[in-house]
C-alpha cells in the first residue's frame, strides 16, 4: 500500500487571477488522463433558459472549426478528447460549465501529445466561438433553441425526477432555489442570435469563473497554459445576490397529481433551518444519514426490509437550501402506510431511538465516502466548486473530522428542528 | 486448497495496466489488478448466471427451465442472512456494497477505503451462505414488484426493451432481467436454493479485486476464504442455449406512454457462427468503429440530421455482443421518426456504395485509444471489462492491438452484409 492511501491526497491549490477569477490545480499522477472544468456562476431566476443556450452554442463550431462535424473531428484527433456542457444549481446558484478530459502525454504512443491543443481548443471554444457578422449564427441559435425547449419539455418523462422537482416548486414558491435550472420555454421566446452573442460576452467577462485542472502536469506549466482561458476578464465582477433566508415550515400541505404511471412516487419536504456554517450542520449530515442517506439507515431496514413496501427509499439533506426530501417509490394503495411509517422513522430520529453502532455506522460510511471523492477529479472539483460557491468550507479532512466529532445528542438536537412542510404524491390515473 | 497450474498475467503496455489470474483449487477464477496510490478498493464475487441462463440440464439429465427473472431474485435474496442483512457488515467497515444480474451474470460488490480484507472476508462468505425462508422469499416479492414498476415507468428502458422482443425470435436475451410479476409469482425458497448450488459453485465464478493492495496477500486471503466451505462437486451443468433464426421477430413496436416527444431505437441482430475469443472481440471492435464512421458526432449524417432538427444530443449508436448474437443499436429522442428512418437509411446506403473514408477510421482508432486510456481509471470499469471479457472467454486487453489492425477493408467489408434494410427492426415510445 502506497503512502498516499494511508494519509489522504492534496486538494486543489488555489489562486485569484483576478477579482472573481479563480484557478484551481491539483497535481494527479495516478491517472491516465487530465480533466478541466471551467465554471461561470449566476443568480438562478427566471432567465435561467437563455443562459443554458450560451455553453450549447459554443459547442456548435469554433472560429478555426467552425461547423459540428469540424468540431467533433477536432476532438478525435485529439486523442478521443472528450467536451460538454453542464447545467446545474447549488442553493439559488446557476452553474454553467464546460468539461474536457483528455489522456495524458506520457500515455500516448511515440512522442505524440495532446496536453497543449487540448488547451488551446477549449480556450478556442469559449473565447472564439463561430461568429458571423460578430454573432452566433441564426441557424446555429434556432437550432439550440429547438434543441432546449426539448430538455425542458422532456424532463417530465423521468417521473421521480419530475416529483422532486413539483415538490420543490410547492414547498418554496418564493424562495429562488424553485427555479429548475433548464428555465422555461416562455424565457427562451426572447432567444435572438445579438441577444445570446451579448449573454455569452457577459457571461465569460463579467461572471464569477472557476477553472479546476487535475493532471500529471507541473503546476507552474499548468498554470501558464491555463491563464489564456480568463483572456479579457472585466474588472467589474457581476455581484450574486445574498443568500436567501431559510424559512420554517407552517402548516403541513399535502398535493396529489396524477400521471401515467404504474409506481407511485411519494416525495415529502421538510425544513432543517440548518445550512452550510451552522455549527450543527454536520450533526444534521449525519441526522440524514441515519434516516435515509445508506442501506443502514431507518428508511432502507424499515420502510423497505421490513415492510416491503418500495424498492427505492431515500432522503436526501441540501445544506444550501436548508431542506431535506423523503422519496418512496410505492404502490399507490400503500401511500397512508409509507408516509406514516417514513414519519415514524423520521420521529426515532428525534428522539434518539437509534442504536449507537447506527450512529457509527453512519459517521464511517460519511467517512468512507467523503475518502472515495479523492480518486476521481471530477468528484474533487464537484466538490471544491460547490463549497465555494455556496460557502461549505472546502476542506475535505476538516469536513471529515466534524463529521467524525457527531454525537448522538448533537443529532438529536438537530432533529428537533426537522418539520415536515410538504406531502407531494404522484399517483397513477386510474386511481383519481 | 490451493492454486491450479501457473498464474496468468493479462497486461497492455499502452493502456498500463496488469491483470494477474489464477484458478483456485474449489475452481473458482481468482484475479487482481493493482491500482496504486487510489484510496478506493473494489472487489466483486460474480457467477456466470445471468438472465439468459434459462434452460439447463444436469449429469445428461432432463431439461430444467427457469422462470425469468430468477437470477435477479436470487440476487436479492442472497443479502439475506441467518442473523442480519449482509448489507449491515459492510456498513460497519464503511463500505458500499450493492450487487447487479446482467445478461450473462450476477455480480456482488464492495467499495471501501479501509478494512479491505474484512470485507473481501464478508463478501465470499454471504455469497456462499443463501437463507431462504418461505417468509422472506414473499416478502422479496413486492420489493421486486416496485423495482418492475419503477422500470415500467422509464421510457428508455421501454424503449430498449421493446427493442429487443423486436428484434430476437427466440432467444432469450429479450426477457426483461427482473422478470415480470407474473414470473417472480412462482418463485419458492426450493427453486433459490436448487439454482444457488448449481450456479453459485466456485467453478462457476470469479473473484476479482482492484486497488492498491499487496498481490501475494490477495491472493492467501482469497485462496484461504475459498477453501472455509465444503461446496460439494462441480455440477457440472450443461447450459441449453436458444438458437436465434434470423431476421426480426418483428418490424416495428410501439408503445404509447406520457412522454414529451417520441424516443426511437433502431436495430440490426447478429448471429455468430461459432466465434469465440479473439475473433468475437474482433468482429465487437469492427462493429463499433463502422458504427462510429456511420452515425458519429463527426459523421456528415449526425450533422445532416441535426442540422434538420431530427435528432439532439441524445442520438447515439453502440454494439453490444453476446456469446451467440449481438445487436447494433441506433437512436435517442425524436420529433419526426418517419423521416429519422428515411434519413438513416439513405445515409446507410450511401455509405455503403461510397465506402467508409480511411482517414474517419484513423481518427476512430485514436478516439478509441483516448476513451479506452479514460476508461481505465475507473476500478469500476476494469472490473466491468474483465469480468465481461471472462464470461466471452476473451482477453480484455488485446482490444489495443486488434485496433491497430483494422482496417478501412474490414469496416467495408463487415458493412456489405449488415445493416441492411430488410433485417432492421424499430421500437418507438410515443406520446399518448
Amino acid at each position: 500500500m502506497t503512502e498516499l492511501a494511508s494519509e489522504g491526497l492534496a486538494s486543489f491549490e488555489s489562486r485569484e487571477i483576478s477579482p472573481g477569477s479563480f484557478l484551481h490545480i491539483r497535481r494527479e499522477a495516478r491517472r491516465k488522463t487530465s480533466r478541466l472544468r471551467i465554471s461561470w456562476i449566476n443568480d438562478l431566476g427566471p432567465g435561467n433558459a437563455l443562459r443554458c443556450l450560451i455553453p450549447a452554442c459554443l459547442l456548435r463550431g469554433t472560429r478555426s472549426h467552425p461547423s459540428l462535424r469540424l468540431l467533433n473531428r477536432r476532438t478525435e484527433q485529439l486523442w478521443g478528447l472528450s467536451v460538454g456542457n453542464a447545467i446545474d444549481r447549488a442553493g439559488q446558484r446557476h452553474i454553467i460549465s464546460l468539461s474536457a478530459e483528455f489522456p495524458e502525454d506520457l500515455r500516448l504512443p511515440g512522442s505524440e501529445s495532446v496536453f497543449e491543443d487540448a488547451i488551446e481548443f477549449i480556450r478556442e471554444v469559449i473565447h472564439q466561438p463561430h461568429l458571423v457578422e460578430d454573432r452566433f449564427c441564426e441557424e446555429t441559435v434556432h437550432n439550440e433553441v429547438i434543441q432546449h425547449r426539448r430538455a425542458i419539455e422532456g424532463r417530465i418523462d423521468d417521473k421521480r425526477s419530475w416529483a422532486m422537482q413539483r415538490c420543490l416548486e410547492e414547498a418554496c414558491p418564493d424562495e429562488p432555489w424553485r427555479f429548475h435550472e433548464y428555465g422555461t420555454v416562455e424565457n427562451l421566446e426572447s432567444a435572438t442570435p445579438g441577444l445570446i452573442t451579448e449573454l455569452w460576452r457577459k457571461m465569460i467577462t463579467t461572471a464569477p469563473m472557476h477553472v479546476h485542472f487535475s493532471g500529471d502536469v507541473d503546476q507552474q506549466i499548468a498554470t501558464e497554459a491555463l491563464l489564456p482561458l480568463f483572456d479579457d476578464r472585466s474588472a467589474e465582477i457581476e455581484q450574486l445576490s445574498e443568500w436567501f433566508p431559510l424559512k420554517s415550515a407552517s402548516s403541513t400541505r399535502e398535493i396529489t397529481e396524477h400521471f401515467q404511471v404504474q409506481q407511485a412516487n411519494l416525495v415529502l419536504a421538510l425544513r432543517t433551518s440548518t445550512r452550510f456554517g451552522d455549527p450543527l450542520h454536520e450533526s444534521m449530515l449525519v441526522a440524514n444519514g441515519v434516516l435515509g442517506g445508506f442501506m443502514h439507515s431507518l428508511l432502507f431496514t424499515q420502510v423497505r426490509e421490513k415492510e416491503s413496501l418500495c424498492y427505492m427509499v431515500h432522503s436526501y439533506n441540501d445544506g444550501s437550501t436548508g431542506l431535506m426530501f423523503i422519496h418512496a417509490g410505492i404502490d399507490v394503495d400503500s401511500a397512508p402506510q409509507a408516509r406514516r411509517s417514513i414519519l415514524e422513522q423520521v420521529e426515532m430520529v428525534r428522539q434518539g431511538r437509534f442504536s449507537d453502532e447506527v450512529l457509527e455506522m453512519t459517521r464511517q460510511s460519511w467517512d468512507s465516502s467523503l475518502r472515495m471523492i479523492q480518486d476521481s477529479p471530477a468528484s474533487l472539483a464537484e466538490f471544491d466548486l460547490r463549497s465555494r460557491v455556496t460557502g461549505r468550507e472546502t476542506d475535505l479532512a476538516g469536513l471529515r473530522n466534524r463529521i467524525a466529532a457527531v454525537t448522538k445528542d448533537g443529532v438529536v438536537e438537530v432533529a428537533q428542528r426537522i418539520e415536515l412542510d410538504l406531502v407531494y404524491l404522484m399517483a397513477p390515473e386510474e386511481a383519481s | 486448497m490451493t492454486w491450479i497450474g501457473d498464474e496468468k498475467i493479462l497486461e497492455n503496455s499502452t493502456l498500463g495496466e496488469r491483470v494477474v489470474e489464477r484458478t483456485h483449487g474449489s475452481g473458482a477464477t481468482v484475479a487482481f489488478c493493482r491500482k496504486p496510490g487510489y484510496l478506493r478498493r473494489y472487489a466483486c464475487f460474480s457467477t456466470h448466471f445471468g438472465s439468459v441462463d434459462d434452460r439447463y440440464r444436469l449429469g445428461g439429465g432432463d431439461e430444467i427451465s427457469l422462470p425469468d427473472g430468477v437470477a435477479h431474485f436470487l440476487e436479492h435474496k442472497m443479502f439475506e442472512g441467518p442473523e442480519e442483512d449482509a448489507f449491515l457488515q459492510f456498513s460497519r467497515f464503511g463500505a458500499q456494497p450493492n450487487a447487479f444480474t446482467s445478461y450473462l451474470g450476477t455480480t456482488y460488490l464492495f467499495s471501501c477505503t479501509d478494512h479491505f480484507y474484512p470485507c473481501l472476508d464478508h463478501l465470499v462468505r454471504f455469497v456462499q451462505t443463501p437463507h431462504f425462508t418461505t417468509e422472506n422469499v414473499e416478502k422479496e416479492k413486492g420489493i421486486i414488484g416496485q423495482e418492475i414498476r419503477m422500470y415500467d415507468d422509464l421510457p428508455g428502458h421501454q424503449v430498449y426493451l421493446n427493442l429487443l422482443t423486436g428484434l430476437y425470435k427466440q432467444h432469450p436475451i429479450a426477457k426483461e432481467i427482473l422478470g415480470t410479476e407474473e414470473t417472480i409469482a412462482g418463485i419458492t425458497p426450493e427453486l433459490l436454493q436448487e439454482c444457488w448450488r448449481v450456479f453459485y459453485h466456485p467453478s462457476n465464478m470469479i473473484l476479482l479485486a482492484v486497488g492498491d493492495e499487496d498481490e501475494n496477500q490477495f491472493f492467501e486471503a482469497a485462496s484461504r476464504l475459498l477453501s472455509e466451505r465444503d461446496m460439494g462437486p462441480d455440477p457440472a451443468v450443461e447450459m441449453i442455449r436458444t438458437v436465434e433464426d434470423p431476421g426480426p421477430a418483428t418490424r416495428e413496436r410501439r408503445e404509447s406512454m406520457q412522454v414529451s416527444r417520441p424516443k426511437i431505437l433502431i436495430g440490426w441482430k447478429d448471429i455468430h457462427d461459432g466465434l469465440s475469443g479473439r475473433e468475437l472481440m474482433r468482429k465487437e471492435l469492427v462493429s463499433e468503429v463502422l458504427l462510429e464512421c456511420i452515425f458519429g458526432q463527426s459523421g456528415a449524417l449526425f450533422e445532416d440530421l441535426y442540422q434538420r432538427g431530427l435528432i439532439d444530443d441524445s442520438f447515439g449508436a453502440s454494439y453490444q455482443i453476446h456469446p451467440d448474437v449481438g445487436h447494433s443499436i441506433i437512436g435517442g429522442e425524436v420529433p419526426d421518426p418517419d423521416a429519422l428512418l428515411e434519413v438513416v437509411t439513405q445515409g446507410i446506403e450511401r455509405v455503403r456504395n461510397t465506402g467508409i473514408d480511411p482517414t474517419d477510421v484513423e481518427r476512430q482508432r485514436r478516439s478509441a485509444i483516448g476513451y479506452l486510456l479514460k476508461a481505465f481509471n475507473s476500478l469500476e470499469h476494469i472490473a466491468g471489462i474483465y469480468c465481461g471479457a471472462r464470461f466471452l472467454d476473451t482477453n480484455p486487453f488485446e482490444v489495443v492491438d486488434l485496433l491497430s489492425e483494422i482496417g478501412p477493408d474490414d469496416i467495408n467489408q463487415r458493412l456489405q452484409g449488415y445493416l441492411l434494410p430488410d433485417e432492421m427492426s424499430c421500437s418507438l415510445v410515443v406520446p399518448g
